[in-house]
C-alpha cells in the first residue's frame, strides 16, 4: 500500500515541473530578486526538527497488556515513541535554477523510558521495571526538487521534493530487570524501500544560502524483520496485517547552501 | 564555511555511530547479593508501615522497587539511599488472593545501582 503512495506522490509531484519548465523564461523577467541575478547549480541542504510516528504499535502494546501491565503507563511509553527528533542531509544539482536532481540521507531517532508496573500471573506479586525503547529509521535515496517563487520580487520561494530509496528499521527494547517475563533485551530490524515527499518554503537573505522550514511525510512499510534476543536471531516474514509501518510526518527548519 | 561543514559531518556520524550499539544485548542481568537476614511480618491491620534499609556502601546510590507483593501499596517506587540507608513507607491492604486466614509469603526486592539487588523475605499474617 506504501508503495502505492509513493507512486501517486511521485506523479502529482511531476505535473508541476512539466507546468513550471514551459514558463519558466517568463518567470526569470518577472522575479528581480538576488536568487536569480546569481544562478546556481549545486544545492546543499541540512535540516533538522520534529517527527511523529503514525506506526500502529496496538501489537507490541497489547503483547505488554497481556503480560499484566498497567495499560496506562503502556499507552504513555508508546505515545513518547511515536514523538521523534529529524536530521536530512541532501544534495543537489540544479538545471534551470527551478529543479533538480540529487541524493538524500535522513535519521528519525525516537527514544522512550518509563517505569511500567506488572501485574504478574500469580496474582500476589507485582513488578516494577523501567522499559527503554529507542527507534531509529535510516534513509537513503534519490531526490527530485522543485522550487518557484512564492511571492513576486521577494527572496521567498516555495520548494518540494520528493525522494525514492532504500529505508532500514531499527527497534531496541530494553528493560532493566532480568526476570522470566524479560529473558533478554531485543532488537528488530529490518530493510524496505521507502519513500518521502516534502514541502516549504526558503527565504533568501543572501543569494548562495537561504533558511528555510517545512513539513515532510515519509513512508516505508516492513514485510519482514529480523529479531534478536540476547544471542539468538531469526527472520520473521510478517503477514500483511502485521507489517511494520515507519511512516511519519517530520516538521524541520534548515539551511540550505548554493553553489556555482 | 568547509570548517562549519566539517563539523557537521562529524557530529552527524557520532550521533549515528554511538546510537546503534548492540550492547544492549548483552546480558546485564543484575545479581541478587544483598538478602535481609530478617523477614518482615505485616498483618492486614498494620495499615501505614515504614521500614528501614541499612545497606553499607549504597551511600546516595538511586533504587527502584523491582518487584514486591500487591498487598503492599508503597508511597514511592524509586527514590535515593540517604547515607547507607533508605526508609521505606508503604500501606498493608487485603486483596481477595489474602483474604483468606493464613501466611502468605513474598519478597520485596529493591534495584539499587551500582550496587545490584536487595532481597527483602516479607510475610503476610491473616488471621
Amino acid at each position: 500500500m506504501c508503495r502505492y503512495w509513493i507512486l501517486f506522490l511521485f506523479v502529482l509531484w511531476m505535473m508541476p515541473i512539466k507546468a513550471q519548465d514551459n514558463n519558466t523564461d517568463t518567470l526569470l523577467v518577472v522575479n528581480p530578486g538576488a536568487r536569480h541575478e546569481n544562478p546556481k547549480q549545486w544545492r546543499l541542504g541540512l535540516q533538522s526538527g520534529l517527527s511523529y510516528m503514525w506506526e500502529d504499535t496496538s501489537d507490541e502494546e497489547s503483547r505488554l497488556i497481556n503480560a499484566g501491565a498497567n495499560p496506562s503507563e503502556v499507552d504513555d511509553l508508546y505515545n513518547q515513541i511515536r514523538r521523534g527528533y529529524y536530521l536530512s542531509v541532501d544534495a543537489h544539482r540544479l538545471f534551470k535554477d527551478i529543479w533538480g536532481i540529487g541524493i538524500k540521507y535522513s535519521l528519525m531517532a525516537s527514544f522512550a523510558e518509563k517505569y511500567v508496573l506488572f501485574e504478574l500471573d500469580d496474582n500476589v506479586n507485582v513488578l516494577h521495571t523501567q522499559i527503554t525503547n529507542r527507534r531509529y529509521v535510516n534513509y537513503a535515496g534519490v531526490s527530485f526538487y522543485i522550487q518557484q517563487w512564492f511571492k513576486k520580487a521577494e527572496a521567498l520561494y516555495v520548494y518540494s521534493s520528493l525522494s525514492i530509496g532504500y529505508a532500514h528499521y531499527r527497534n531496541e527494547f530494553e528493560t532493566d530487570f532480568s526476570s522470566s517475563y524479560f529473558k533478554s533485551n531485543i532488537l528488530t530490524t529490518g530493510n524496505t524501500i521507502g519513500g518521502s515527499f516534502e514541502v516549504g518554503l526558503e527565504y533568501f537573505p543572501l543569494h548562495w544560502i537561504s533558511i528555510a522550514m517545512g513539513l515532510g511525510c515519509f513512508l516505508a512499510q516492513f514485510d519482514h524483520v529480523d529479531i534478536t534476543r540476547g544471542p539468538y536471531g531469526q527472520e520473521v516474514n510478517l503477514l500483511e496485517s502485521d507489517q511494520r509501518n515507519a511512516s511519519r510526518m517530520d516538521f524541520f527548519v534548515g539551511l540550505r547552501f548554493y553553489f556555482k | 564555511m568547509k570548517i562549519f561543514g566539517k563539523w557537521i559531518i562529524y557530529g552527524f556520524m557520532i550521533w549515528v555511530i554511538t546510537g546503534c550499539g548492540d550492547d544492549f544485548l548483552d546480558d546485564h542481568s543484575r545479581q541478587i547479593n544483598h538478602e535481609a537476614k530478617t523477614a518482615l511480618y505485616l498483618t492486614p491491620e498494620s495499615g501505614y508501615y515504614e521500614h528501614s534499609v541499612k545497606l553499607p556502601g549504597a551511600g546516595g546510590a538511586s533504587y527502584s522497587i523491582g518487584m514486591c507483593p500487591n498487598w503492599l501499596n508503597f508511597k514511592y517506587m524509586r527514590g535515593t539511599f540517604k547515607g547507607d540507608s533508605v526508609l521505606l513507607k508503604f500501606t498493608v491492604q487485603n486483596i481477595p488472593a489474602t483474604s483468606k486466614p493464613g501466611t502468605y509469603v513474598s519478597v520485596l526486592s529493591l534495584i539499587i545501582e551500582d550496587v545490584g539487588i536487595y532481597i527483602q523475605p516479607v510475610y503476610m499474617v491473616n488471621e
